[in-house]
């Protein structure tokens, strides 16, 4: 019966669906790039290995003696897995354009023109980096993904371990996308310079990292890529092993130190317990559980989910605005055909339920008109953010779950739309109706 | 009227509210990117910087991640250069401990910045107390002077931010103690002389200090390491020249150091928050293009609905082009009262979204307003109903002004 109705006005109604498709197939692809987020966001934590990270406020690394904190911790019976990690922002030079090795200790200065690149430089201990390692090759550094091709030969961190005078090794591990545009192989030299914008340290190139950035758009313009080094190397690359303060001489600085905490204390109460205990050992920095990291990020990530899903909602309520006018034209086109229904008998509701029927047909077709561009939408506006940030991370989810969550919003929306022409309906009276029509 | 809204209310009154609504999300989408751009704008203007020198290699917008040292010969340069600069202001930006009553706090950041240098340049201001009294940096001056250097020489002054103050309850007169050290029995004393507003960051925790005594607390006095130096030059100065002098072999730090203008500086953020005028321009258009659909559905279905009274007027003797401009004229009447109300319900949600936001992102600058009308959005927010109301217009009136008085009249009757 309600084919029937909606057939009679084809054209208005052809229309009428193909403005709500369009409408709906934004609300998938606003909802979908929403779901996007939040998944990549969650994933960027969840896969992390590590429980707990004691951490400076970051511009520059505050932990002393990490290397011997790190060698305290691990002998915890607490904790299963314990890291020191230095990052900071690094200029690599392709090419020191002088003959002959770098020495520890040499400053030499740049050849006139020659490329330097900022690089997020981090430093580990490769052995003890391994115990954080759950899939082979992959090690969440901050929350990012790094997965290795190639690994250090020296495991441990034997310059830091002769006091920063011998044993230098120069491994790095490099991006892959710093090795692609600059035609870098295993086996090719690269170096560091310091703020006086000299080479302070030669590294070889032992392997390289693949990571969520691309080595395109606009995070390449931010930063050319990640390196990674012993630790101690970088310490003293960045002048970070040995400080002269008013205060006394700091030594060996890292600005985090990852735990892993041992299956006994799995519990929520355990790991809080465990991290206060940590908070007064090391007063001044942050301790901070994976459940609180997440819980940042999630929050930092819910304002873009929130203004997409904003977005989308305004367009596909302003859509079954219009769509409650068309329904207002066709209960007063009908008007004639109400009275003579109310006037045979049939109830209020009935009349009320129609209209709401009609108005959700509607919406139905419109949303499955709207589900393939819906799907291509999200489809290209991932494509488009992946290229313009040169991110690899999936800005867009487009999951069973927000069709049927857009498709519940839809018909929620089209049922409280389409109240106003419905319950206007069930006011119409037969007989006034009908004079109406008769002094026509 | 063809489109009497007498006649209708109910259906005239849902369809202007339909109409404003696309109107308003046309104008807060429009006032977002327009918002974020020119609150950027107006926040680095404010500073009062023409000229950012900033670490070698580093993108601009990574600024206080890395730094430079040999700060001092950097600054001789660039005031001995043929573009000598009116003001120039080193700054470095750090993390220190902090104490309070003795005890060990946490870890805070803080800029150190020359007072007297400082205060041409507006991005810290102060809302309690007094700046610093001491306007110059007696301990970078003794060092320079190769007089010896010991916490004697400090001023002991500090400034607080006003979320610092909030977090730990101090204020102007309460004493501060800083470290560079984690655990550390030396206990380095400033007096707190007042509480500033960062205003590219309101809600930052941090602290101001005089830049030699900054470096002579981290043992940095030797590199001399610093993060970013603003400089403002004259009025006319060609500033693409001094930066392209920069770049040239005649300064000797261009390993060490960039300069961006200001309007690179913008460029470089534009970048970024250009990715939202799309957006708002993907979201506008198909806002847009489904008010147009339905409006054109209605107005053609209102003009079916007066066929009767269209034929009597051309009957009556009404020509074509005169119920052409009817129609037209009721499409843009309407559309106009649905822009007019939709352009003051998008005002509104503006405001709203301003407070909102400012409660939700904490660092945001203080002048940072992220939806924001100009004239063009007034502009092409009155264009768009325009040309929606013609084009949405336009098949009814050529509909209505095509009809056959007697034909359509037979048909109806």
């Amino acid at each position: 019966m309600a084919s029937g109705r909606l057939r009679r006005k084809w054209a208005r109604n052809i229309l009428t669906v193909l403005a709500i498709a369009v409408s709906f197939s934004m609300l998938l692809s606003l909802s979908s790039i929403s779901l996007g987020l939040h998944r990549a966001s969650e994933e960027r934590l969840s896969g992390s290995p590590r429980d707990i990270v004691i951490s400076s406020l970051g511009l520059q690394p505050s932990i002393e003696n990490s290397h011997e904190i790190a060698s305290e911790l691990k002998q915890d019976r607490n904790l299963s897995a314990v890291m020191p990690v230095l990052t900071v922002l690094g200029r690599l030079a392709l090419d020191k354009g002088h003959e002959g090795d770098v020495e520890v200790g040499d400053k030499i200065s740049l050849k006139e023109g020659m490329e330097t690149m900022t690089v997020g430089m981090v430093g580990i201990v490769p052995d003890m980096a391994l115990d954080f390692m759950e899939k082979e090759n992959e090690l969440f550094i901050r929350s990012d993904l790094l997965r290795f091709n190639g690994w250090f030969s020296e495991g441990s961190d034997p310059f830091h371990g002769s006091n920063y005078s011998d044993n230098w090794t120069g491994e790095l591990i490099l991006d892959e996308n710093i090795l692609d545009e600059h035609g870098l192989d295993i086996g090719d030299r690269v170096y560091q310079v310091n703020g006086s914008g000299q080479i302070c340290a030669e590294y070889t190139i032992r392997g390289s990292i693949e990571t969520s950035l691309v080595g395109a758009g606009l995070t390449a313009e931010l930063l050319g890529g990640i390196g990674m080094v012993h630790l101690g190397e970088l310490q003293w690359a960045t002048g970070n092993h040995k400080k002269e303060t008013p205060e006394g001489m700091t030594s060996d600085l890292a600005n985090a130190i990852y735990l892993n905490l041992d299956e006994s204390l799995a519990t929520t109460d355990a790991k809080r317990r465990y991290s206060m205990m940590l908070e007064s050992r090391f007063p001044g920095l942050e301790v901070t559980s994976k459940e609180s990291r997440l819980y940042r990020i999630d929050e930092e990530v819910l304002i873009l989910e929130v203004f997409a899903v904003s977005v989308a909602a305004a367009t596909i309520s302003i859509g079954l605005l219009f769509l409650s006018s068309i329904m207002i034209i066709d209960v007063e086109d009908r008007k004639a055909d109400i009275s003579i229904m109310r006037a045979i008998g049939i109830s209020r509701r009935t009349i009320f339920l129609q209209t709401v029927r009609d108005s959700l047909v509607l919406s139905s077709l419109g949303a499955v008109i709207g589900l393939i561009p819906g799907w291509q939408g999200s489809s290209t506006i991932d494509a488009f953010l992946r290229e313009l940030y040169g991110l690899n991370i999936a800005f867009s989810s487009f999951e069973p779950l927000v069709f049927m969550g857009s498709i519940i919003y839809l018909f929620v929306l089209a049922s409280i739309f389409s109240l106003v022409p419905a319950i206007w309906a069930t006011t119409i009276m037969p007989g006034s109706t009908l004079k109406d029509l008769r002094n026509r | 009227m063809i489109f009497d809204p007498g006649h209708y209310p109910l259906r005239s009154f849902v369809l202007v509210v339909a109409i404003s609504s696309s109107i308003a999300l046309l104008v807060v989408m429009s006032s977002l990117s327009v918002g974020v751009r020119e609150s950027s704008r107006d926040a680095l203007e404010n500073v009062g910087a023409d000229i950012y020198v900033v670490p070698d290699s580093l993108n601009p917008l990574l600024l206080d991640l890395q730094r430079f040292d040999h700060g001092w010969a950097v600054i001789r340069e660039i005031e001995g250069s043929p573009y000598p600069p009116d003001h120039l202001s080193p700054r470095l930006k750090d993390t220190i401990f902090f104490g309070i009553d003795g005890e060990r706090i946490g870890e805070t950041i803080i800029h150190g910045l020359i007072p007297g240098n400082e205060s041409y340049f507006h991005q810290f201001s102060i809302v309690e107390g007094s700046w610093f009294k001491v306007e110059n940096d007696p301990v970078r001056e003794k060092y320079l002077a190769g007089l010896g250097v010991d916490s004697s020489t400090f001023t002991s002054e500090v400034l607080i931010s006003e979320e610092f103050s909030r977090d730990h309850r101090m204020g102007p007169g309460d004493m501060l103690s800083l470290s560079s050290r984690m655990s550390s029995s030396e206990k380095m004393l400033f007096n707190v002389r007042g509480i500033y507003v960062d205003t590219l960051s309101q809600r930052s925790v941090s602290v101001l200090i005089h830049l030699g005594e900054l470096h002579y607390i981290q043992g940095l006095l030797g590199s001399d390491p610093l993060t970013e130096i603003l400089a403002a030059y004259p009025e006319g100065t060609d500033l693409e020249e001094v930066v392209e002098w920069s770049n040239s072999t005649q300064f000797p730090f261009d390993d060490i150091v960039d300069l961006y203008t200001r309007e690179e500086f913008l460029s470089e953020l534009y970048k970024f928050t250009d990715v939202l005028s799309g957006f708002s321009a993907i979201v506008i258009s198909v806002t847009l293009f489904v008010s147009l659909i339905f409006t054109a559905t209605i107005f053609m279905i209102s003009t079916k609905e007066r066929t009767v009274e269209i034929s009597i007027l051309r009957a009556i003797g009404f020509r074509p082009t005169k119920v052409f401009l009817m129609v037209m004229r009721d499409s843009i009447l309407l559309y106009l009262t649905g822009a007019l109300a939709g352009f003051i319900l998008g005002m509104l949600m503006n405001r709203l979204l301003n407070v909102l936001l400012r409660g939700l992102f904490d660092g945001l600058p203080t002048t940072f307003q992220p939806f924001r009308l100009d004239l063009s959005i007034i502009l092409w927010t009155l264009l768009s109903a325009f040309l929606l109301s013609l084009i949405s217009g336009l098949l009814p009136a050529l509909v209505s002004a095509r009809s056959r008085p007697v034909n359509a009249l037979r048909r109806e009757l």
